[in-house]
């Protein structure tokens, strides 16, 4: 067991790192803001009206994310889906491209073919393809934790109340419970924070209306009192999914040997779901990547791509997205560690903090950013440093929460177990404690990277000058306004290429940690759950 | 405990981090070369200012720091500690913000004089080096020529209801600031209302000019350079299915806004900086890059007109004073009342 001064040790830097990512929330109340310039917004009409459909949007999209994550992760891990390695690639593409570079594809490619619809900028229709890109941070984690999902458990349940649904409804998905409400997070809060798709959608939420004020007016003022809302709301997420994920574990019945998951036989609808379950990653990055082919071949091709400028570009990108995941990583660490292993108020508390700089937007992160960065540290102010420390805080809730999913895999009682036979504690932590977490720690690295290479609001402001990353030379493509999939093209494919790169690295991490059948299960049976022999 | 892991992680990848990282630092910042480095604010199009500084390298060995996507918020946030010795806008609005706040120094008198009158700030806090004209774009194939209206003010009558696509856009609050100006409150709240009733927002002028090419609204408010650079990409005005129009008479609809240049009072390389803005401004330097630029934009010099969309005084614009557009408090709360202000 660990001395108490190390813990305390933890438990310290892990409030330094919260305290550090609170920062920039502190520098909107630097700035002064009383509640009458907060209340003089909501004298406007259209702010109320935002507010309702910042909720709305974020209630749908927080819906419809969590069948399609949960429905993936269940169709990959627990049914006789074939290919299952190639469908957890293909459903967890989406991560790969940015928000409004897929939102600007969906609508180009409704203007080029449909230009009267005007489905993809209806409020539905918006939250369909927002879902598309989001719902990959809801079946990553859910094909993590339906491993830990013990079929011993599912057999007692089955025993106890028989029934075709019962290991699903009542061990499945109750067991499913941090892992979604750890996903949902990630995605409410994209969802509050979001400006590029949105506006893209036509959708008019908080975050576009702070932006317009900041953008249109130059009315900062403003722009800091709508950002206290939105931050309210955002506090009020983070109060509310942490009383689903300070529940309890479930139990299991033989830990660490426990046997391949049970998967439901698809039988005769094996077909119709092949088909659906190829829609929905289709459906996510079809527009793209048709409208990035498109681009790149069309005749109507002005001038030549300069691949030069690309690859600046790419290993620009490339290294600050490394340099991020690396540090967000190391930071993260103290604070998964001290909420996975020691619960309580305080850990928790502090683990919230983390995510609260993820929830406002990022325009308004990086101009408390510009702010402090001038006045604390103004050598490094337009080096990589700030730029970098911008991703890790803006991205470090993506590295704890993912964490905290490794972490749960590895137990204290392990740790214990380790220390009884005499294990000192480093030797606990590099033998037993880490090789268990290891998955979760480099999901985590990898989420980081990859947002942090898709990152381009506050790029723009902190990128070093005369310095590009393959966000800000798409941008640059598209004059502030429109993006053209002539010019932006080259930039949209390298994107999404650099995206798939870690795609493919995280899917390989996850499914390290499931086992997905090799032969494929005998067919025949019905579709009904088949009970694995006890081997 | 927590640094021993991440190590251990990720040994293996440090050297190729640090390999990257160094690459990417070591495109930063002006490696020390010969001459002053001129540090360059800018939210206008990325790749025309990358055009102007280099050419102004090449000529002069003056190098360039250049912060894209600039706006007077990052300018105020560094406050003292800011880097920037000049201000080049897209609209005219930012530096119009600048000069109210006395953050600029005049420009000097022989670079404004080389602008077509009107277009650069009255008080000779920054000047004009480019120009965009507000526009109406349509579609033939769902109306026809001569059923367009006259004046922006047209727009109001019933029979252009549904037919008309707007964006709440800079340029849109600009042009509420001058009616507000020109014509007062109660006579813009009157048109805006009408605008809101009979126009479809489609949020930004990209999108209005998409949405009109691809026929979904019949006519849109927009600013010219989005309509050619179109024209340009796809070859020709002739490649597209719509059509541009300026209204026929001096109107609101004609408007004019100047991209701005101005000099940091706080620059500590004031002369190199002017000579700059002079350079910029002038018919044999900046302004040949302008007029041959794909983004479309009107160059400002007496004479030269832009090779795709052709000469500024084809447009029957309206004067304007657009230091006026430092306090759009006006217009932003009008806008903001009525529920047509944009995000």
């Amino acid at each position: 067991m660990r001395r108490p001064a190390g813990r305390t040790a933890i438990a310290l830097a892990a409030v330094a790192v919260a305290a550090v990512s609170l920062l920039p929330v502190a520098y909107l109340f630097l700035t002064g803001i009383s509640l009458g310039d907060v209340v003089a917004q909501f004298a406007y009409p259209a702010t109320a009206d935002a507010l309702a459909q910042t909720i709305g949007l974020t209630l749908l999209i927080a819906a419809l994310s969590l069948v399609l994550g949960v429905g993936a992760a269940l169709l990959v891990v627990r049914t006789s889906l074939p290919a299952p390695r190639l469908f957890t690639v293909l459903f967890t593409l989406p991560l790969a491209v940015p928000g409004f570079v897929s939102a600007y594809a969906a609508f180009s490619a409704q203007l080029t073919y449909a230009p009267r619809l005007g489905l993809v900028t209806s409020f539905g229709g918006a939250a369909v393809v927002m879902s598309l890109t989001l719902y990959p941070y809801v079946f990553l984690p859910s094909v993590v934790a339906l491993r830990d999902v013990d079929p011993a458990l599912e057999e007692i349940a089955t025993c106890l109340r028989p029934g075709r649904w019962t290991p699903l409804l009542r061990v499945v998905l109750p067991a499913l419970r941090p892992a979604m409400a750890a996903g949902l997070l990630i995605v409410v809060l994209h969802v509050l924070a979001e400006y590029g798709a949105m506006v893209q959608l036509g959708r008019s939420t908080l975050t576009t209306k702070i932006m317009a004020e900041m953008l249109d007016y130059g009315d900062y003022q403003s722009a800091r009192s709508l950002s206290l809302v939105l931050m309210v709301l955002s506090a009020a997420v983070l109060l509310g999914t942490r009383v689903l994920t300070g529940r309890g574990r479930s139990g299991d019945v033989a830990r660490g040997a426990s046997r391949p998951p049970r998967r439901i036989r698809l039988g005769r609808l094996r077909f119709p779901v092949l088909v659906i379950a190829s829609a929905v990653p289709l459906a996510a990055v079809g527009p793209t990547v048709f409208m990035t082919v498109r681009g790149l071949t069309g005749s109507a091709r002005g001038t030549a791509v300069d691949w030069g400028q690309v690859g600046a570009a790419l290993s620009t990108t490339l290294g600050y997205a490394a340099v991020a995941a690396l540090v967000a990583t190391t930071v993260a660490a103290p604070v998964a560690w001290w909420v996975t292993r020691r619960p309580s108020p305080a850990s928790q508390l502090t683990e919230r903090a983390v995510w609260l700089a993820h929830a406002i937007p990022a325009a308004i992160l990086a101009l408390a950013l510009v702010y402090l960065a001038t006045r604390l540290v103004p050598g490094l102010y337009k080096t990589w440093v700030v730029l970098v420390a911008a991703y890790v805080i803006l991205f470090l809730p993506l590295a704890v929460a993912s964490q905290r999913v490794g972490l749960d895999a590895t137990r204290q009682a392990y740790d214990d177990v380790a220390a009884s036979l005499g294990a000192p504690p480093l030797r606990t932590l590099l033998r037993v404690t880490l090789p268990l977490a290891l998955p979760g720690f480099l999901t985590g690295a990898l989420l980081v990277a990859l947002d942090a290479s898709k990152e381009l609001t506050t790029t723009l402001m902190l990128v070093p000058f005369n310095a590009d990353t393959l966000s800000t030379r798409l941008w640059a493509t598209t004059n502030g306004e429109s993006l053209d999939f002539t010019a932006a093209a080259p930039y949209a494919g390298m994107l999404v290429l650099l995206g798939a790169l870690p795609v493919y690295f995280l899917v390989r991490a996850t499914l390290r940690q499931v086992q997905l059948p090799h032969p494929p299960p005998p067919p025949r049976v019905p579709a009904r759950i088949v009970v694995n022999s006890p081997s | 405990m927590t640094p021993s892991l991440s190590r251990r992680v990720l040994a293996g990848a440090l050297p190729v981090l640090l390999a990257a990282t160094l690459a990417a630092c070591g495109t930063a910042s002006g490696d020390a070369g010969e001459g002053p480095t001129l540090t360059v604010y800018t939210d206008q199009h990325a790749e025309l200012i990358s055009k102007l500084t280099q050419a102004y390298t090449d000529k002069t060995g003056v190098r360039f720091d250049i912060q894209n996507d600039a706006t007077v918020g990052q300018l105020e946030a560094e406050g003292s500690a800011t880097k920037a010795d000049l201000f080049l806008s897209e609209d005219p609005t930012p530096v119009a913000q600048l000069g109210a706040a006395g953050l600029l120094a005049p420009v000097d008198k022989a670079t404004l004089d080389q602008v077509r009158p009107g277009l650069s700030s009255p008080a000779g806090r920054w000047v004009a080096y480019a120009a965009r004209a507000r526009v109406l774009v349509y579609n033939p194939d769902l109306i026809a020529a001569d059923e367009l209206p006259k004046r922006l003010a047209d727009l109001a009558e019933p029979q252009y209801k549904g037919r008309f696509a707007w964006a709440p856009s800079g340029a849109f609050v600009a042009t509420t600031q001058y009616l507000i100006a020109t014509e007062g409150e109660p006579a813009t709240r009157t048109f805006l209302d009408a605008v809101k009733t009979n126009g479809v927002n489609e949020l930004k002028n990209g999108n209005v000019r998409d949405t009109v090419e691809a026929g979904t609204h019949a006519m849109g408010l927009t600013n010219h350079y989005y309509w050619w650079i179109l024209a340009t990409e796809k070859g020709g005005p002739d490649q597209l299915a719509s059509r541009i129009y300026h209204f026929p008479e001096v109107d609101p609809g004609n408007l004019v806004l100047s991209s701005g240049a101005g000099v940091l009072k706080s620059s500590p390389n004031s002369a190199p900086a002017q000579e700059f803005l002079a350079w910029l401004s002038s018919a044999d330097g900046g302004q040949q890059i302008i007029a041959k630029d794909p983004s479309a934009q009107y160059p400002v010099t007496p004479g030269l007109a832009s090779a795709i969309a052709g000469d500024l005084s084809d447009i029957k614009a309206p004067p304007f004073d657009m230091d006026k557009l430092a306090d759009s408090a006006q217009a932003e709360n009008l806008l903001k009342t009525l529920g047509m202000s944009s995000g």
